[in-house]
């Protein structure tokens, strides 16, 4: 029950209560009509991603975990990728391939990573406590990453941009725009934030104006606002000057609040049916990750550890129930699904929303109620393995 | 060197908006694509970088402001005027920042302000201190309701006599400008609010200020509705729909009471039971007040009081942290509201109609002045107050700008020179402009008043830093808690 809570997935099923599906509470051009603040929260949420991509953390993450993540990604875009755009082809049958394509690397993006929370699957012991801490931090990390695929697959279909007489890609046009931005919004939000000093009222106009600011330009060129504000958080945490504790502390204070939005909001906009295609679809998708993911995890780390890290410091269990914790879906694939709905508010965005919420509810549920065997202690208790979540901590 | 670089900094702001509106097309709206479920209006989605754009542009103008010793919210106004969809127009250029279909949805950020400002306003009224002070504020606020009517009424009479361009045949002006002098009566408790933050001011001047414009603002509603009707009976134009007056001031100010009480309820529970994540719960709520208000045709402003005033004096201590809250959000929401106000200031409509604008100014600030003071020395408050006291009424601003909208709306069929013209009718075009000027020159005249009255930076001072009143022992007894109850007497209890 906790994880369904922290997951957000009661507030989904409120949010479908209450929407158009149930009973019509809140109607779907209504919540539409807040896209202005809701697109500031997705801004919100890419600069709360992007601020934890310091430079000294960045640099600090183990090997394992860089592996870990590329692994993923890899077995994303080519497992989930590959059933993807069969699946899509087939429901869509009839379509034009664009949407195809681009509901292949949306979904692509919301396989890659999995759920940051461990708290009801953690077993006892500094072995788990180390695995643990990697799939936290690997589910973090792996955010960044499916941010960053989601907003190639939204720019690759959109409109090319004319500039200097010649219409371009949006692929090469929008980045470049976003990059610029980032900068630009670090550069002044760093200097604004040192005329706002101590004074927290100073602090949130700033902030919420860096936020909707940066959200809006990417609304504007038809860029993910995840995307954009996460390089903007990426580059203000990365310049000198002035001190983000305040701010960041500020920022992350929300984070469970904005969740619980972003769920009902996703209720609410959810399509509950969806027909044979989609639920087909959702259902293989559930498979995949349930097989696949904890496979990947095990072996991902199984490898690494042999290679790299010496014997006795950085043990981990070989059997737990974490590794099965890699086949439930990160939150940010349903914050990813919402704003690409509402970016474009067609049937395809409604149908990929529901089917990557249904596959993360079905993970969800079906990890937490499988039973798997209680986890062993796998070595003695070193000092050494005491003092290497430690590391990890840091980085996560 | 500081404000240069505030000035780049803005400079840079603007043009990075501009850059990628060029780049997308001016802010068309895109192609919808196939099996579109909805489709966004022209402007939606421009609107997040205007509200971004208004809320840093803003805030830094108020920084430029404060360096010149002007106060922040003239600031507010100024970049609203800059950047709106007028200003640039008038020097016939083919250009705005802010176009007015994202001014049209803008309008959420601004209900939401509207709430925001009407809760603190409510919980800056101690019922204590109205009980005491009721002769103050009956003789302030009487004397002001009667000189202001009286004298803008009388003038705009004149006005549209000698001004028939404006629209207002004979026949019309009397009923016209009661409600137009009624307007003039309102003042704005948000710049009140937002002056007395600004400078940290705290005392008797300031509490007697303050309570005297949120209970007028209280009373201008039911005045407004009142003159709305009478006015409609003499032009017969139907204002109240299939009820009664009566019946339609019961449902319209008990309804939204109601709704206040239960809203000011809910919060003090959720703040005394839960208490995370204020901000968040009271941004939620104050949107959820202003949908309510809009499907029940209620008044959300009164509604936001009636549940402020609730908060402050049933829970004091239980909802201290949400108007602290409160007070931590007003910078983006007054730099917001503000910016959007002067937005709508349109110098092409002043340029043809400034003579009944100047005559509506200078006769609505003389007759804010003599109601005042006539009403401070019946009442026998301080002489701080008898003398620096209209300068908190000289401002306007979003309720003034909601009760013209509501005038020119509802008495359109009267007010349009040429049936079927396009554009805004000249009446509303002289009440805007009016409302501009006064939302410029009202900040200014009321920090000056602060600063005369000795009540500036008080509050930083400290609990000790608070004299007694130097009231004659009528006026306003300010109590031991001290001016502002949102910070000051939650301190207090604290």
């Amino acid at each position: 029950m906790a994880a369904l809570i922290s997951g957000g997935w009661l507030a989904m099923i409120g949010g479908l209560l209450l929407g158009p599906s149930g009973f019509d509470v809140v109607t779907r051009p209504t919540l539409l009509q807040t896209f202005p603040l809701l697109e500031a929260g997705m801004g919100w949420i890419g600069l709360m991603v992007g601020l934890q991509l310091r430079r000294e953390v960045l640099k600090a993450l183990p090997n394992t975990l860089r592996k870990l993540v590329g692994v993923d990604t890899l077995m994303s875009a080519v497992v989930f990728g590959g059933a993807a755009i069969g699946l899509l082809s087939w429901c869509w049958r009839g379509r034009s391939n664009a949407p195809v394509v681009e509901g292949t690397i949306v979904l692509i993006a919301a396989a890659v990573g999995w759920a940051m929370e461990t708290r009801s699957l953690r077993g006892e012991g500094a072995a788990e406590e180390r695995l643990a801490v990697l799939v936290r931090a690997g589910g973090s990390l792996a955010s960044v990453v499916a941010i960053v695929v989601f907003a190639i697959g939204i720019m690759h279909a959109n409109h090319p941009i004319a500039l200097g007489g010649r219409a371009w890609p949006a692929l090469v046009i929008a980045p470049a725009m976003c990059a610029a931005l980032a900068v630009f919004m670090g550069v002044a939000g760093r200097y604004m934030l040192t005329l706002a000093g101590k004074q927290t009222e100073y602090q949130l106009a700033v902030f919420i104006g860096v936020v909707a600011f940066v959200a809006g330009i990417a609304t504007e060129l038809e860029t993910p606002s995840l995307f954009a504000a996460l390089l903007t958080g990426a580059v203000m945490a990365n310049l000198k000057g002035v001190d983000l504790r305040r701010f960041e502390r500020f920022i992350l204070g929300a984070e469970h609040a904005l969740a619980v939005i972003f769920a009902i909001v996703a209720g609410v906009l959810l399509d509950p049916v969806i027909g044979w295609g989609g639920l087909i679809a959702a259902l293989s998708l559930v498979a995949l990750r349930l097989i696949g993911k904890p496979m990947m995890m095990r072996g991902a780390l199984r490898s690494q550890r042999a290679r790299h890290d010496p014997p006795g410091k950085g043990e981990l269990p070989a059997r737990s129930r974490l590794y099965a914790g890699a086949a439930r879906q990160s939150p940010i694939a349903t914050v990813m699904l919402v704003s690409l709905v509402l970016a474009h508010p067609t049937e395809a965005s409604q149908e990929l929303l529901t089917i990557v919420a249904l596959t993360g509810l079905l993970c969800e549920v079906l990890t937490i109620a499988r039973r798997t065997p209680a986890p062993k202690a796998t070595a003695p208790e070193t000092a050494a393995n005491a003092a290497a979540p430690e590391q990890e901590g840091a980085a996560s | 060197m500081k404000a240069l670089r505030i000035v780049l900094t803005i400079l840079a702001l603007v043009g990075f908006a501009l850059l990628a509106r060029l780049l997308t097309g001016k802010g068309e709206a895109a192609p919808a694509r196939d099996g579109a479920i909805f489709h966004y209006e022209q402007g939606v989605r421009e609107t997040v970088t205007g509200l971004g754009l208004m809320l840093l542009g803003a805030w830094l103008t108020g920084k430029l402001a404060q360096l010149a010793k002007l106060s922040k919210i003239t600031g507010y106004i100024l970049f609203g005027i800059v950047i709106g969809p007028h200003f640039f127009a008038a020097l016939n250029l083919d250009f705005a920042v802010i176009g007015k279909d994202e001014l049209r949805y803008l309008k959420l950020a601004n209900n939401l302000a509207i709430a925001l400002i009407a809760l603190s306003a409510g919980g800056e009224i101690d019922l204590r201190f109205v009980r005491q002070s009721l002769k103050m504020i009956g003789c302030i606020v009487g004397s002001q309701v009667v000189v202001v009517v009286g004298l803008v009424g009388g003038a705009m009479v004149a006005v549209f006599h000698f001004m028939p361009e404006l629209g207002v045949a004979p026949g019309h002006a009397i009923a016209i400008a009661i409600v137009v002098a009624v307007i003039a009566t309102a003042s704005s408790p948000a710049v009140v609010i937002a002056l007395v933050e600004e400078v940290r001011a705290r005392g008797a001047f300031t509490q007697a200020v303050l309570t005297v414009t949120v209970c007028k603002d209280l009373i201008l509603v039911v005045l407004f509705a009142i003159a709305m009707a009478v006015a409609g009976a003499m032009l017969g134009v139907d204002t109240g729909g299939e009820h009664s007056l009566a019946a339609h001031l019961v449902m319209h100010l008990g309804g939204s009471l109601a709704i206040g009480a239960v809203f000011g309820l809910a919060l003090a529970a959720y703040v005394h039971f839960i208490g995370a994540h204020l901000a968040l719960v009271l941004i939620g709520a104050s949107f959820g007040l202003a949908l309510i208000g809009a499907r029940l045709n209620l008044e959300p402003l009164l509604a936001a009081l009636a549940a402020g005033v609730l908060m402050r004096n049933v829970y004091p201590s239980q909802t201290a942290p949400l108007f602290e809250t409160v007070r931590e959000l007003s910078v983006p929401v007054y730099a917001v509201f503000f910016a959007v106000a002067g937005c709508k200031t349109d110098p092409v409509a002043f340029a043809t109609v400034w003579p009944a604008v100047a005559a509506l100014v200078i006769v609505r600030g003389l007759a804010v002045v003599l109601g005042t003071w006539a009403g401070a020395k019946v009442a026998r408050v301080d002489a701080v107050t008898q003398r620096w006291g209209w300068t908190a009424f000289i401002s306007q601003a979003g309720v003034s700008l909601a009760l013209a909208y509501l005038l020119t709306h509802d008495f359109e069929s009267v007010l349009r020179p040429e049936e079927g013209a396009a554009g805004p009718v000249p009446l509303e075009m002289v009440l805007i402009s009016a409302i501009a000027i006064h939302e410029l020159v009202g900040p200014i005249l009321f920090k000056v008043g602060l600063g005369r009255s000795g009540d500036a930076g008080r509050e930083d001072a400290g609990p000790e830093g608070v004299e007694p009143p130097s009231t004659e022992g009528k006026g306003p007894g300010v109590s031991s808690e001290g001016g502002s109850p949102a910070a000051g007497g939650a301190k207090a209890e604290a």
